[in-house]
């Protein structure tokens, strides 16, 4: 039996939980290369460059000045029930698998997240509305 | 303070069974579910199975924190899974990767890092050994 195909948009006020990235960072106390950039560790011990000014605009230290943790900024996630193909704004057609998370950004930015990142990194903070929740 | 990391996590009916050795849980339904740690529990903590039978990556996770707040050793800060299998083998990284992974998770919920990963050949076995820490 050839499976059913439908069309719809998604309407982010109704499906779109809000979430809140809770992932840390550990930043080393020294100065930013001559890029500007410094290395953060994450929780598994993965480290990577960033641009100092950029992260510090979107992280505030926890506690003390080597944890960072973001900035309360939540975004909007649907997770698809079952796998699906999304149309983004500029026509490309991306595969979404079930358990994947579709992430709005504060811009109006649609990106697809993995299952394992969206689980580690995001966490619940309201059902679906127009405006983000304490805000 | 949820100091386990545990709030909001499914909770697993697992069983608990001690011996002279080991600590061991299992989970009704699932036969190839099983963790077990090596007596005495300290530090490192030594696991000695951990296999999510039919759990996905969250739910062992879960099962992971569970069994470690039941033997008090929920901040563990060093700990050691033994016996992942043969290196050469595509199973045994694949098991490291899965291995990684519930970490992952298990470091988010507590809010700790892992500052320290490795892994050793003892006795033609894969072992990996993982430190934890905690700054905030």
């Amino acid at each position: 039996m050839a499976s059913e195909e439908r069309e719809f948009v998604l309407d982010w006020a109704a499906s779109g939980m809000w979430v809140q990235d809770r992932s840390l960072y550990l930043v080393p106390d020294e100065q930013p290369g001559a890029g500007g950039e410094i290395c953060v560790t994450d929780q598994m011990g993965n480290t990577r460059q960033v641009d100092r000014k950029t992260f510090e605009a979107t992280h505030q230290p926890v506690r003390n000045a080597t944890v960072y943790k973001a900035i309360y900024a939540p975004v909007q996630a649907f997770c698809p029930p079952e796998d699906m193909h999304v149309r983004m704004a500029d026509g490309t057609v991306h595969p979404v698998p079930a358990g994947d998370a579709l992430m709005r950004d504060a811009d109006g930015t649609v990106h697809i997240l993995d299952r394992h990142t969206f689980n580690c990194r995001f966490q619940f903070v309201a059902a679906g509305g127009d405006r983000a929740p304490f805000t | 303070m949820d100091k386990h990391g545990l709030s909001g996590l499914e909770v697993l009916p697992l069983q608990r069974r001690s011996d002279d050795f080991s600590e061991q849980f299992s989970l009704p339904g699932d036969p190839k579910f099983w963790i077990r740690y090596e007596l005495p529990l300290g530090t490192p903590l030594i696991v000695t199975d951990f296999f999510p039978g039919a759990l996905d990556t969250y739910q062992m996770a879960a099962a992971f924190l569970q069994s470690l707040a039941m033997i008090d050793q929920g901040r563990a800060e060093r700990i050691i899974f033994r016996n992942l299998g043969d290196p050469a083998d595509q199973g045994t990284q694949d098991a490291l990767q899965e291995h990684f992974r519930v970490l992952d998770a298990v470091v988010s919920r507590q809010r700790r890092f892992v500052i320290g990963r490795e892994t050793h050949v003892r006795r033609g076995k894969l072992d990996l050994e993982v430190e934890f820490k905690t700054f905030a």
